[in-house]
């Protein structure tokens, strides 16, 4: 059973200067992960870093489904601007 | 099959289809909701896309994840390039950036 602050752990020393989210259980779970070392990557570039920290427990099965978002912090202000419903919380 | 013929399989279907998507399942009948929404995106382009089973080709399964440094299912493939999995694709779908790179792919 994968916890979170073990995929908080792995994902802070793989991406840097990240701040994340995580919720979910078990072996479904949802990431926010915001950091400037993101900033000028497509989208399935940013994902790759951070899925592979997550790669062991990825392989194992363990982890079976991920679903992420990946910010800069400029899109992260920029998204709770265009929706003030606060959809993203950052933990 | 031996890895490297493993291995040669992909890279030819990666290169002959130019959108091409590893689901589990079938678009008619996707066997993960992940799967699903691929589908349902890419469906909703209108273009169309060529599509490995990978719960019936369990070699590919197993070695996809190696070369396109990407662990889970689906995956696609557009011009030979990975785009995404489900959350990219749907993120495009959404933007409306989907449908024009799949229609440009296809012109090129």
């Amino acid at each position: 059973m994968v916890d979170i602050a073990d995929i908080k752990a792995a994902v802070t020393s793989a991406v840097p200067d990240s701040e994340l989210s995580v919720e979910g259980e078990g072996c479904n779970f949802t990431l926010v992960v915001v950091s400037d070392s993101f900033a000028g990557l497509l989208p399935v570039k940013r994902q790759q870093k951070v899925l592979a920290a997550l790669n062991p427990w990825l392989a194992t099965g363990e982890l079976h489904a991920v679903s992420m978002r990946t910010y800069t912090q400029a899109e992260l202000e920029q998204t709770r601007a265009t929706n003030p419903s606060g959809l993203v919380q950052l933990g | 099959m031996t890895t490297s013929t493993t291995e040669a399989t992909i890279l030819k279907q990666i290169e002959t289809n130019t959108v091409l998507l590893y689901m589990k399942g079938v678009p008619d009948k996707p066997e993960c909701g992940f799967s699903a929404k691929a589908v349902a995106a890419l469906n909703a382009t209108g273009v169309p896309y060529a599509y490995v089973n990978v719960l019936q080709a369990p070699f590919i399964r197993e070695k996809l994840p190696k070369i396109s440094h990407w662990p889970t299912y689906p995956q696609l493939f557009v011009s030979g390039e990975l785009v995404g999995g489900a959350d990219i694709v749907e993120e495009m779908s959404n933007a409306g950036t989907l449908k024009p790179l799949l229609e440009t792919a296809q012109n090129d």
